[in-house]
């Protein structure tokens, strides 16, 4: 019997043609991007064997190019020329940390496109004339002469592989048959015409728009006759497409030469020593006269710098200490001193000395020359401040929103007072003290003994806000309101734009502080009718869940999956029943249609006593009336499909509870799905995800303004606020302060958590219900007619060959119709099982996981590589039994050790001495099942090996209600049959009588039978990854 | 050629730094009665007609191609200073330190009369007589047109580099800036080192020094690298703080000239790094179409093979 299954799998196997040789090759990913520094037209070339696939390849125009391949030899490549500033409009949207798994010349081309950008956005630019290709031209170049940006430019360049600058520096010389003489740009060279060529480009283009959006229709920038004055034509060299700029007679050569020499002060690094103004604070306390001192210093060598004083009194000091001419150090910094006259003009004053060392400024020359401060570092000057005037610690006026004093006792139906106060270095400010302020008429004043920059607009609204205080009756809000606001620490005024920080105080604080600090306020026990014991984790997280539901917050429970969401969640709910006896609201679950058999079975295991009512298929509740009939004290599970579907009346009902479960399903906030669940009534708010919320924005705040409305503002603030500054352009005190905001709300443990991973055993194993599709269902069904008619007409071997064919055929049907039915059709959303297999993989992306997929179907295995490869944007590698050995070798290498490999492997292989060590995986999934324990355990443990440091998760995923929930469901029970399966096989099932047999193939009146998309198209639209290159 | 044209437009006052200027009134004072020479001296002078023009030490000279096809050598003389008299003049530059810094940014101090005058002497001439002009023509009226010209061509030259005046006084750049340097510390001599110059950006490598195994090296750090678009809201902020350029002639400055350019570039940098226009890429659509045509068909690009790839390089390297 075993060689008869054998065989079944070995002619389902010689059906399939042998796999074309690409689907093997693209192991390795190929995509390289080149800047090509044409003096005409700058572009990218993006290039390799896999470049097809980028999304940067859309925006290109096929072409080719000589330059060095992989093995440096110089050779025509075929690839995608894409222009210039589309291209950088592209790199710059990729987030900092998908770099690391990016092709590594797209992510240095990337980080220096984010660099163009901001130098043009600092205004770090210049207008120069060149020569090229023989003809005068006028361009724009960027200004590197800030430490900052010379030392990111540095760290940049060190990044460079040699893809991503290797480009011929000559193409007249370049010859195919000699590359040994060839020179190629350096990183450096190449990432600095980068630099200058967006600049020129963007200049350009912003002019182009702006034809455009006075003519309404695309334009060139209007043409200058030749006989205009040489400053019209210049201004038309820099502005529009033609670059060049002829000098008419010796005037104006004599221009050009005047315009090279005036912006090299800033452009070329020429000089080594740059000039620092440095201001400290009044030497004795009572005085009011604050000390400007300057010198030069050297760009590279922080440390090496000469102050005036030396440089004009020692010079034989001087000369040590910069390691050169004294004469022309001096000379160096008159010029620079002058240069920054033009800029903070008090300096004027001092260089009418002989020799200007020092100088002493007023307070309001301080202000002045704080003002100066970013105009000054453009130049290139050094500026540095006394610790007190600094942006960072600048004492100003802080204005403070006292919530909760004397709130002993309050609950969440309470109302708390608040009161505005107005701080200046510690002291709280009266109307009067204010006023007193108003009249000094300076920004820059001692206060307390302290130097304070003040703003009148700010003191203005001060007195206003103050004056509130006045009449105590208005100035209350909620308990929760309070609540979120003090967690958030500090909030922005929408009328006034100023930022105002939320003190908490009284028995609130203390709430704060606990919630902050991540303690449970206290750990409550499991509820009886939990049939579960909760691990420690688990009871902290149930705890918190009580918790903060209880203050009227929402609670976004993120743990890593596998940590039991699920359980923690019933057993919040049960404690919730034992606290609200009398609430007699509906609960409402919403999760992908999917997964919906699933919780059916998990909160029948472990909260039984918990009434609970599908919400799904044909024959639910149409209305309001009739749902209210049905579902009082219950808990409602339904589908995010149904969501959308059944909004009209369901956004009427009020509900104890709304969770959302795989919440990752409203990260699109604009989708229906996404306002559906946000207009739901409920006091309680939770959202479960196995997503690290955190890394994805978009995501996170969609979630967060279905559980706390208005906490991280507007869509499009925090978008631009946080989202994009930390995704895309690595601002980690951002990011910083966002989670400082979220923290209290969220609630992740992952497994690699020490408080976790002591509660976890190494191997997890689950099991995932899903459901079956409309055409998976009645597939199984006339199957299932068809045969069990010819199977009872049958006897002996005849019969035990149809028995076995019908299980393949349902076990097909259960993977995949289009498995069965052996077509190439499309894949998503025709299988509930490949639909959670999808959800589940995107969260093991998403943490940075990687994933085994076994499947004892080769047929199947193709179609599993065809979909996962678009979720990972990369060709998933297949093992297979007709893999080489050599291949397979290669496969296994760079899944365990390539960052940049696809983090998932399709394995069909049937599990045997081959020695595959797959430990980097930690996730497991068995998408079908071989029912026989010691080989699925032995393809388990291709991940689970001595040596493997990580817990690892097993899934093993079945169809409710299907023969694959049935024949688990005997195994658990009957220890005799799994005994026999493991010697036997499938064979048993063909000893069973007709009866046996029908109850066994029988489509279970439990299986739930998808019918809505839950993916609604508008978020289809919208979630495109665009952003996922290479 | 078309000379009659430029002898018929009327003698337009270029625009001169005001040094530059003040040259040429010296040229101008009194004149009145030459003004067709003068336009002709500023024709030749546009037309690049003087070449060889040679400044040492209190001399000018000059070669000026006329319209008969001969050159006439044009020699112009001034008083040179005597040492004592520009040591007092040096001993009062050192006392303000603004005369050297502007002076080393191309820019002629205001008040730099006020450092002559108490020696008696004067930096600008104040017309013709206080000069030796001597042209190779026979034309005996004064100035001739080659004189003209050069002097039009001398101007231009100062508003370029305002130390020049110094050498007609006698005295070199150099040594203007090494005497007001020692009188301001007082050393007869400043130390000098061997000066290091950084290296330069070096633009080529040669393809041997490369390594293929670098070739999608992984770099590491890379994320660290975090960029700030939190700018204030300028306006050609860093083209106001350079000021002018030598030989700027035109009244709007650099910045009023340019500064729209630079803030709507600056907006559009911003536009796409956070993206809040979503039309911004949908313009630039229309900028590259312009760039690249025939982009609907997915045939090879052939022009793109022989685009012309040339090191650029700065002017007059």
């Amino acid at each position: 019997m075993i060689e008869s299954s054998h065989h079944s799998h070995d002619a389902a196997l010689a059906a399939v043609p042998p796999t074309p040789p690409s689907a093997v090759a693209a192991v390795t990913v190929e995509t390289h991007l080149l800047f090509i520094p044409d003096v005409q037209r700058p572009h990218w070339l993006l290039w390799g064997q896999d470049a097809v696939h980028s999304p940067l390849a859309s925006l290109g125009v096929l072409t080719s190019q000589v330059i060095p391949d992989q093995t440096l030899k110089l050779r025509r490549v075929r690839g995608y020329r894409l222009p210039l500033l589309e291209g950088v409009a592209q790199l710059v949207a990729l987030k900092q940390n998908e770099l690391t798994t990016l092709p590594a010349s797209i992510a240095v081309w990337s980080v220096a496109s984010k660099f163009a950008l901001e130098l043009v956005a600092r205004e770090q630019f210049v207008p120069r004339v060149l020569k090229q290709s023989g003809v005068q031209v006028a361009r724009w170049s960027v200004v590197l002469n800030q430490a900052h940006d010379l030392q990111r430019f540095e760290q940049l360049v060190s990044a460079f592989p040699v893809a991503a600058h290797a480009f011929p520096y000559q193409t007249e010389a370049h010859d195919v048959s000699d590359h040994r003489s060839s020179q190629v740009w350096s990183a450096a060279g190449l990432l600095r015409q980068c630099l200058d060529a967006v600049a020129d480009q963007l200049v350009r283009a912003a002019q182009t728009i702006q034809v455009q959006k006075k003519t309404k229709r695309p334009s060139r920038v209007a043409a200058v006759d030749s006989t205009e004055v040489w400053p019209k034509r210049w201004h038309h060299a820099l502005a529009g497409h033609d670059p060049e700029f002829v000098p008419g007679g010796v005037t104006e050569r004599r221009v050009l030469a005047g315009l090279r020499d005036w912006v090299q002060p800033v452009l070329m690094p020429v000089r080594s020593l740059s000039l620092y103004l440095e201001l400290s604070m009044p030497s004795a306390p009572d005085s009011n006269e604050f000390i400007l001192a300057f010198g030069l210093q050297s760009k590279q060598q922080p440390e090496v710098q000469v102050s005036a004083l030396t440089l004009f009194n020692q010079s034989e000091v001087a000369a040590q200490l910069i390691n050169g001419e004294v004469q022309v150090a001096q000379e160096q910094l008159l010029q620079m001193l002058a240069v920054a006259s033009r800029s903070f003009i008090p300096l004027e004053l001092e260089l009418r000395k002989s020799k200007p060392e020092s100088m002493l400024l007023k307070p309001r020359m301080v202000y002045d020359f704080l003002l100066q401060v970013y105009a000054l570092e453009q130049l290139g000057v050094i500026v540095r401040l006394p610790e007190v005037l600094q942006t960072e610690q600048r004492q100003r006026l802080q204005l403070c929103m006292r919530i909760g004093e004397g709130s002993h006792g309050a609950n969440r139906q309470s109302h708390l007072k608040y009161r505005w106060q107005a701080v200046l270095t510690g002291q709280s400010l009266s109307v009067a003290d204010i006023d007193e302020l108003l009249e000094l008429r300076t920004p820059l004043a001692r206060f307390n003994d302290q130097w304070v920059v003040l703003n009148q607009r700010e003191l203005l609204h001060a007195a206003k806000l103050l004056a509130q205080n006045e009449k105590p009756e208005i100035c209350t809000i909620s308990f929760s309101l309070a609540l979120s606001l003090a967690l958030t620490e500090v909030i922005t005024q929408p009328d006034s734009g100023l930022r105002i920080q939320v003190i908490a105080e009284g028995e609130l604080s203390e709430l704060v502080a606990q919630m902050r600090s991540r303690d449970i306020l206290s750990q409550l026990p499991s509820p009886p009718e939990l049939r579960a014991e909760l691990r420690p984790y688990q009871l902290r997280g149930m705890s918190w869940l009580v918790q903060l539901t209880q203050f009227g917050l929402g609670a976004c429970l993120a743990d890593d999956m596998g940590l039991g969401k699920t359980v923690q969640w019933l057993a919040y709910l049960l404690h919730r029943r034992a606290l609200h006896p009398h609430d007699s609201r509906p609960v409402l679950l919403v999760c992908p249609t999917s997964v919906i058999g699933n919780w059916e079975r998990e909160a029948t295991r472990f909260a039984p006593t918990l009434p609970l009512v599908r919400h799904y298929g044909a024959d639910r509740h149409q209305n309001a009336e009739d749902f209210l009939t049905q579902v009082t004290g219950k808990l409602v599970v339904t589908s995010y499909g149904l969501l959308r579907r059944d909004l009209p009346w369901l956004k009427d009902i009020e509900f104890a509870v709304v969770a959302l479960d795989e919440a990752q399903f409203i990260k699109n906030s604009a989708s229906a799905t996404a306002r559906a669940a946000r207009s739901l009534q409920a006091s309680e708010r939770i959202a479960l995800t196995g997503t690290p919320v955190e890394n994805h924005l978009a995501e996170l705040w969609s979630i967060m303004e279905f559980l706390n409305p208005g906490l991280l503002g507007k869509r499009e603030a925090f978008r631009r606020e946080f989202a994009i500054p930390i995704e895309r352009y690595g601002r980690e005190d951002v990011a910083l302060r966002l989670r400082r905001m979220v923290a209290p709300f969220i609630l992740r443990r992952v497994k690699t958590d020490p408080n976790v991973i002591s509660d976890l055993p190494d191997k997890q194993e689950s099991k995932v219900f899903c459901s079956l599709t409309r055409e998976q269902a009645s597939l199984y069904q006339s199957v299932v007619n068809q045969s069990l008619l010819d199977i009872e007409d049958s006897e002996g071997f005849a019969r035990r060959g149809r028995v076995l064919a019908l299980l393949t055929a349902l076990k097909q049907i259960c993977n995949h119709p289009a498995q069965y039915l052996k077509e190439e059709g499309p894949l998503a959303g025709r299988s509930g099982k490949l639909d959670r297999l999808l959800e589940m993989l995107e969260q093991v992306i998403a943490v940075g996981d990687r994933a085994l997929i076994f499947t004892q179907y080769r047929e199947m295995g193709e179609r599993l590589v065809r979909v996962l490869s678009r979720l990972q944007g990369a060709t998933v590698p297949f093992l297979h039994g007709g893999t080489s050995r050599a291949v397979r070798e290669e496969m296994v290498r760079r899944f365990q050790e390539d960052p940049r490999a696809p983090k998932l492997l399709v394995i069909s292989l049937k599990a045997g001495g081959t020695g595959l060590n797959l430990t980097a995986a930690t996730a497991v999934f068995h998408f079908d099942r071989w029912w026989n324990p010691a080989v699925e355990d032995q393809a388990t443990d291709r991940a689970y090996r001595i040596g493997q440091q990580r817990n690892v998760q097993v899934y093993k995923m079945m169809c409710a209600g299907t023969i694959e929930e049935k024949i688990d469901a005997m195994l658990e029970t009957k220890r005799d049959l799994a005994a026999r399966i493991v010697s036997q096989g499938e064979a048993w099932i063909t000893e069973l009588d007709n009866q046996q047999l029908r109850e066994l193939f029988a489509l279970a009146p439990n299986a739930v039978v998808g019918d809505t998309s839950d993916v609604d198209e508008l978020a289809e639209l919208n979630d495109q990854p665009q952003d996922r290159l290479g | 050629m078309n000379k009659k044209n430029k002898i018929a437009k009327p003698v337009a006052r270029t625009m001169h730094t005001w040094w530059g200027q003040r040259w040429i009134e010296a040229l101008e004072h009194g004149s009145r009665d030459v003004v067709v020479r003068l336009g002709k001296g500023r024709a030749y002078a546009r037309d690049g007609r003087v070449h060889e023009l040679k400044i040492t030490s209190g001399k000018v000279i000059a070669l000026v191609d006329d319209d008969d096809l001969e050159t006439y050598k044009v020699c112009l003389q001034l008083e040179v200073f005597t040492r004592q008299r520009w040591q007092r003049i040096l001993r009062a530059m050192s006392q303000q330190a603004l005369f050297t810094g502007q002076l080393l940014n191309g820019e002629m101090p205001r008040d730099i009369e006020s450092v002559f005058h108490p020696s008696g002497a004067n930096l600008f001439p104040t017309s013709l007589h206080d000069m030796d002009v001597d042209c190779s023509c026979e034309d005996w009226s004064s100035p001739c047109k080659h004189v003209a010209a050069t002097h039009y061509v001398l101007a231009e030259a100062l508003d370029h580099d305002p130390f020049l005046l110094f050498e007609l006084r006698g005295l070199s750049r150099e040594q203007v800036l090494s005497g007001v340097s020692r009188l301001r510390t007082g050393e007869t001599s400043l130390p000098a080192r061997n000066t290091q110059d950084q290296p330069t950006i070096q633009d080529a490598i040669a393809l041997d020094d490369l390594s293929s195994e670098d070739f999608e090296r992984v770099s590491v750090g890379l994320n660290a690298i975090s960029f700030d678009f939190d700018v204030p809201t300028g306006s050609g902020s860093l083209l106001h703080s350079l000021g002018k350029p030598s030989a700027w002639n035109v009244s709007e400055s650099p910045q009023e000239l340019l500064g729209a350019l630079v803030v709507q570039a600056k907006e559009l940098a911003i536009a796409l790094a956070i993206d809040v226009h979503p039309d911004a890429r949908l313009n630039l659509a229309h900028v590259r179409d312009k760039v690249i045509k025939g982009k609907v068909s997915p045939s090879v690009d052939e022009t793109a093979q022989d685009v012309s790839l040339h090191v650029e390089s700065d002017v007059g390297e």
